[in-house]
């Protein structure tokens, strides 16, 4: 096979690479808390100055995934266990192994033994970093301050829910359940964040922007078409020169 | 080609969704119905490339990993618990709860469901039972020739029996609490029973903190918030529209490779 065949083979993996990211996305369109991730492509050009047919050729390569933290619209629920950020900063939830993992879903409810808990059952973390306890006659009506400070009804606070800050630099990588978690072998000290604020009754909405996925797909499957092309013209050129250089034998 | 499954994780997704808030209209007027709201999550990242990988002799590593997500996942139908109006019956067994209590009711197996529901009647025996015909816990026995019930916020039942000005007190309702509201099992005719997620129930009297105090003569309506039903079932059903979009492209994508030879 030619250098063509490979360079339209490298777009065609990529696009379905593309797809499958692409649709995760459109699939996660009302998952709470939900950060879009986008791969990221770069040409390839193989150092080989001794051979010429491949000079210049440049192929496509996946080089990672980034997420796009913008943030995601925030939606009015009412109820006292669903919080929000708005601003720059996460919660923090404890995983059985491993690290805490980070998530901007508030999605809460307390668990049996009485720790705020998300709906898959991670606690969350409070600002001192340990699971957020509400004791049982509390239950009922909780108020969540701005900086997360939770009070029962007469007043009594009971914990305040942590922000915690993420450096921009910082690599974060989603293992699902909303959860994002620091690159393998780093470590990431819990930071309080100054400017964000926990707003109480309301979740973040995934920061998905379906029309953008649309347009998307629509470019995936047009360049995965271009590269279907460039193999079968590449494999037409081959047949005509066949058939030419045939006839004067 | 991982697209046709992701997009199906998000069809059934959506289908899950639309089922939780069909429920919820079709209980826009049922007594003490709360409303339900199906949660989503990420399903796992299947890692291609692993981030701070080398990519050269000399140490360069990669910044980012590439991580393809797998598609999504309910998590939960969490029940929104907050108080529903509280609609005037001028029925004096109609009960509601101002608060977060919930009746306890006796099934017929000998086990308890609790309930926001407190439109009870009168059994044959006089008992005070739910409209299926369950006994309220702990009963209530109406004296025959009651003129007229009287239930105070703290749950204090007392009758006026013939022509006794003094009434007779019959006994105290008691409501029950528990650590996880949203993890009761909603089992249908306005009842739940506790889960090893909900905990065992606390039995408290009306008035008690955080349990709240009782209301005679009034039904507390559903939660529903009908308006914002119907917008999320418009938003679902785009979001099921865009999946199977997806499932569209990549089916033309895998045909667009079948026609290459």
């Amino acid at each position: 096979m030619s250098g063509t065949n490979y360079v339209s083979m490298s777009l065609s993996v990529e696009m379905q690479r593309n797809l499958d990211s692409s649709t995760h996305n459109l699939a996660n369109s009302t998952t709470t808390g939900f950060k879009a991730s986008r791969p990221l492509f770069q040409s390839y050009i193989p150092d080989r100055s001794g051979l010429l047919s491949l000079q210049g050729v440049a192929y496509v390569k996946n080089i990672g995934t980034y997420i796009d933290q913008s943030q995601g619209t925030l939606m009015k629920t009412g109820s006292p266990y669903d919080v929000a950020i708005s601003g720059d900063g996460w919660f923090s939830f404890a995983q059985q192994e491993g690290p805490p993992g980070f998530s901007r879903n508030g999605n809460l409810t307390v668990s049996q033994n009485g720790n705020l808990v998300t709906v898959a059952g991670y606690p969350i973390l409070s600002s001192d970093g340990n699971p957020v306890a509400i004791p049982q006659e509390n239950t009922g009506l909780l108020s969540i301050g701005k900086d997360g400070v939770i009070s029962a009804e007469d007043g009594t606070v009971l914990g305040q829910i942590g922000v915690f800050k993420v450096p921009a630099n910082q690599r974060l990588n989603s293992i699902g359940n909303s959860l994002f978690v620091p690159g393998e072998g780093e470590d990431l000290p819990l930071q309080l964040s100054q400017d964000a604020e926990v707003l109480q009754g309301f979740i973040e909405q995934s920061n998905v922007q379906p029309i953008l996925e649309m347009t998307r797909m629509m470019d995936i499957q047009r360049a995965y078409e271009r590269a279907a092309k460039l193999t079968s013209g590449n494999d037409d050129l081959t047949r005509q020169a066949i058939q030419r250089l045939g006839r004067y034998t | 080609m991982k697209a046709l499954g992701i997009a199906a994780t998000g069809m059934m997704a959506q289908q899950t969704n639309v089922d939780v808030i069909a429920n919820n209209i079709a209980n826009a007027n049922t007594t003490g119905y709360k409303s339900s709201r199906a949660a989503f999550q990420d399903l796992i990242y299947q890692t291609v490339h692993e981030a701070g990988a080398l990519t050269s002799a000399s140490g360069n590593a990669r910044p980012v990993g590439t991580n393809i997500g797998l598609g999504v996942q309910n998590t939960g139908v969490i029940r929104l618990n907050t108080q529903g109006g509280l609609a005037q019956t001028e029925n004096q067994l109609d009960l509601a709860v101002d608060g977060h209590g919930f009746f306890v009711i006796n099934r017929p197996d000998g086990s308890q469901a609790y309930t926001r529901d407190g439109s009870f009647q009168l059994s044959s025996t006089g008992q005070l039972v739910s409209l299926e015909g369950y006994e309220l816990n702990p009963g209530i026995v109406m004296p025959e020739n009651t003129r007229h019930v009287e239930i105070n916020q703290e749950g204090v039942v007392s009758a006026f029996v013939e022509n006794d000005p003094n009434p007779v007190e019959l006994g105290q309702i008691t409501l029950a609490t528990f650590s996880n509201v949203a993890g009761l099992t909603p089992i249908g005719n306005n009842l739940l029973v506790a889960s090893a997620g909900s905990g065992e129930a606390t039995i408290a009297i009306p008035g008690d903190p955080g349990v709240g105090i009782l209301r005679q003569g009034y039904l507390e309506n559903s939660n529903v918030n009908v308006i914002k039903q119907v917008t999320d079932l418009i938003s679902a059903q785009r979001a099921y529209e865009m999946n199977s979009k997806a499932i569209e492209t990549a089916d033309q994508m895998l045909s667009t490779a079948n026609q290459i030879k």
